[in-house]
């Protein structure tokens, strides 16, 4: 069976920086942040009727998604649930929730600990909610990690390339609350400097192409492909190992094919290493976006946002020439590499191409 | 064209013992490691049993100078990597450099670690040292541990799908294995016992006062265990080359959602019955070649007839008759250990012809149309095992295997 070519045809968001795709453009380029985590009021961009009970992971992640069905002008009763997929990548998923259920444990004991509390902090359970209000029955998986969004992208082409799902929407979200900031600021790692920083969720819709040239709609751009590896500074030097140089040899690439890489890491020194020395490979003609200082420490929701800024910036709806330097030859570009090096050994990345 | 994947190596850690061997003979003889809880103080709770793992089964020559803050968690999913590792004749000194993939399932992670640090941290106490417990305390934190202490350099992922979690790692390592993406890969899952999770279920009126007893009409729930199972699995190819022994095959994996409700499964049984038709229809064969199931059978009152119905829905009539049995009262609920524990657990029973007992099992359920293994374990022949995971939030799991004739 002949594999199909995957596209993304829809994008929501919502972070400090407002909602949706213009407040994020107005962000990058001029820096303003419209909203503060306790601003939201979710009535206004969803029914809420489902989230009554669901912490603020699952309550950002349901108007994202909510905002990228639109963007994809998906009417989502034409493909059936079962064709629909999920994949949600979290770094601390509820851990709220975790937090007050566990608080009445130690406090009150075992009697106080509230059912509603345990059952919302299990860390699929945002999963559970948006599989729920947006009748999602087909693949649907949560994904744990620093820079698990990368890696759903290409979970997500594979399960619709073989043909298990026809749409699915990929997740990267992740929301701030006091016990991360003791967490990260007592001993944990103090050169995560997170306390300017909430968070938020991202989501991209992912389908083949056929089926959104079906529906009319051209999309942002089409996955070619991720590659991750699992290692620290020192193991890729000494063994010379790169996710770049891994995925371009997959796709027959050549350096000089890349058009622009954006990228980013983990705040410590050896994330800096690393990323560096896998940037190192690619020369020094090739444009580089470092969105590190952009988003901070916000795990998976900066992953997701990193990628939201290649997929505007690859059909051309961000001016990315605006924030680094790209002669305007080159402009639109063909394709964009997205880069990701985590906080311990995991790193990927995924090459994007214009439609 | 698709690739075959294969089973080349197992580990299983859990309340019955360490390795295969032990795992047989309990399996065998029908033991159940269920006990009382000692890691915790349980005389706050109506009931104290559970299936823990005894320490001395447990390795800790994990990584000596993270010894400080390495979580239980580590050194049970450690233990069973390694010992899945020397079953499939692979390094396990770490030295070099293996291209394996490591996709792990777990619904805790570290909860002991966490655990630990918030209630010190409520109670003010330790402050200088309580954070450095908090370095394994992540879910995907004893994934990347296991990368780096055997060298693994191909992706290394953690999936949460509670219950079904390490179902969904070995079936995603089996997706990217049979689309060629990957040559060989270690999946599994894991998951400890704690008091976060014990109160939790007590909190839900989840676990039972008495024993735990499966598609009875009797049961009242069910009984926490802990545990790690870790399988490698190669492309056919890859395992014959390096001369591998070839354990099983997986020759099909379907994963659906309820998208009904955060905690309690459809009762039309729709995800759970679409999970195990996609692993028949990727399998090409036919129901009736299935010898046996290896149950979820968690014991609750809303799992099971679920459960029994989605087989009846997907298997005709012969959901009535293939034999079939629940292990979670001789090991207790693993959670997101119990998806990978279960698959060993069906290889073991293929492999050697055994129709584990369903424990307790007394009186029929009319709500629970099976043909349950009851009394006490039996030889038959197996060719084809179905195992299906089934967790919170409406995640379904099912897998098919297949025993490899020599």
């Amino acid at each position: 069976m002949m594999k199909k070519n995957v596209v993304i045809t829809g994008v929501g968001l919502i972070g400090d920086f407002g909602v949706g795709k213009k407040d994020f453009s107005d962000f990058l380029l001029h820096k303003t942040k419209k909203k503060k985590i306790h601003d939201f009021n979710f009535n206004n961009y969803i029914d809420t009727t489902l989230l009554r009970k669901a912490d603020n992971n699952s309550c950002f992640a349901a108007v994202s998604a909510n905002l990228a069905i639109e963007d994809a002008q998906l009417n989502m009763e034409e493909t059936p649930a079962e064709r629909w997929g999920l994949i949600i990548g979290t770094t601390h998923g509820p851990l709220d929730y975790a937090e007050k259920y566990h608080r009445e444990l130690v406090i009150g004991g075992p009697r106080m600990a509230s059912p509603l509390l345990f059952s919302n902090s299990v860390l699929n359970a945002m999963a559970s909610y948006i599989s729920t209000i947006f009748h999602i029955r087909g693949y649907t998986t949560t994904l744990n990690g620093y820079n698990t969004v990368s890696q759903a992208i290409q979970y997500a082409v594979d399960h619709i390339a073989e043909g298990i799902i026809d749409v699915c929407l990929v997740v990267g979200v992740d929301i701030f609350h006091d016990i991360l900031t003791e967490a990260y600021s007592c001993c944990m790692d103090s050169n995560c400097q997170i306390s300017d920083r909430f968070g938020g969720s991202g989501i991209l819709i992912l389908e083949s192409f056929e089926s959104a040239r079906k529906r009319g709609v051209r999309g942002y751009g089409q996955v070619l492909g991720s590659e991750t590896i699992t290692a620290d500074y020192i193991k890729s030097m000494k063994n010379n190992i790169s996710p770049i140089k891994k995925l371009l040899n997959k796709l027959e690439y050549k350096i000089e094919d890349i058009n622009c890489v954006i990228t980013s890491c983990y705040n410590s020194k050896e994330s800096l290493k690393r990323q560096n020395l896998y940037l190192k490979d690619l020369g020094e003609n090739i444009p580089v976006v470092d969105c590190s200082p952009l988003f901070g420490c916000t795990f998976s929701a900066a992953e997701i946002f990193k990628i939201i800024l290649g997929v505007l910036s690859i059909k051309g709806n961000f001016p990315l020439t605006e924030i680094c330097t790209i002669s305007s030859e080159k402009w639109p570009l063909d394709n964009i590499l997205i880069n990701s090096v985590d906080k311990i050994c995991s790193n990927s990345c995924l090459l994007l191409e214009r439609i | 064209m698709s690739k075959r994947v294969v089973i080349t190596g197992m580990g299983i850690l859990t309340a019955l013992g360490r390795g295969i061997s032990d795992t047989t003979d309990a399996l065998r003889s029908g033991k159940s490691g269920i006990s009382k809880i000692t890691s915790f103080a349980t005389d706050r709770y109506e009931t104290n049993t559970g299936g823990e793992v005894k320490e001395a089964f447990i390795d800790k020559d994990f990584w000596k100078d993270r010894s400080l803050y390495l979580d239980r968690a580590s050194y049970l999913v450690y233990t069973a990597c390694k010992d899945a590792l020397l079953n499939a004749s692979l390094n396990i000194d770490g030295s070099g450099l293996l291209e394996a993939s490591v996709f792990m399932g777990t619904t805790l992670g570290g909860m002991l670690s966490g655990q630990k640090f918030h209630r010190e941290y409520l109670l003010g106490k330790n402050k200088e040292n309580r954070a450095l417990v908090l370095r394994d305390h992540l879910a995907c934190s004893q994934t990347f541990s296991l990368a780096q202490r055997f060298g693994f350099i191909g992706e290394t992922l953690t999936l949460n799908n509670a219950c079904t979690s390490s179902l969904s790692a070995v079936g995603l390592a089996f997706r990217r294995l049979r689309s060629g993406q990957i040559s060989i890969a270690i999946a599994g899952g894991f998951d400890v016992m704690s008091e976060f999770t014990f109160a939790g279920f007590s909190s839900l009126q989840l676990i039972t006062k008495e024993k735990c007893r499966p598609f009875d009409k009797n049961r009242s729930g069910l009984v926490l265990g802990e545990g790690a199972g870790i399988l490698v699995l190669e492309e056919m190819n890859h395992a014959l080359n390096r001369g591998a022994d070839i354990i099983a095959e997986i020759i099909g994996y379907g994963q659906t959602s309820d998208a009904y409700h955060l905690t309690k499964p459809d009762p039309e049984a729709r995800g759970a019955c679409n999970a195990i038709a996609m692993a028949v229809k990727e399998a090409g064969i036919s129901v009736r070649e299935i010898g046996y199931i290896n149950a979820h059978g968690t014991g609750t009152l809303a799992n099971d007839p679920m459960e029994a119905k989605a087989i009846n829905m997907a298997l005709g009539d012969y959901g009535t008759k293939v034999p079939i049995s629940s292990i979670k009262p001789m090991i207790g609920h693993t959670l997101g250990g119990a998806g990978a524990v279960e698959v060993v657990i069906s290889v073991i029973a293929m492999k050697n012809n055994l129709l584990p007992v369903n424990l307790n099992y007394n009186t029929p359920d009319p709500d629970c149309r099976l043909n349950i293994i009851s009394g006490h374990s039996r030889n038959e022949e197996i060719k084809t095992v179905l195992s299906n995971s089934f967790g919170f939030g409406g995640s379904n799991g099912a897998i098919l295997l297949n025993k490899i004739e020599k």
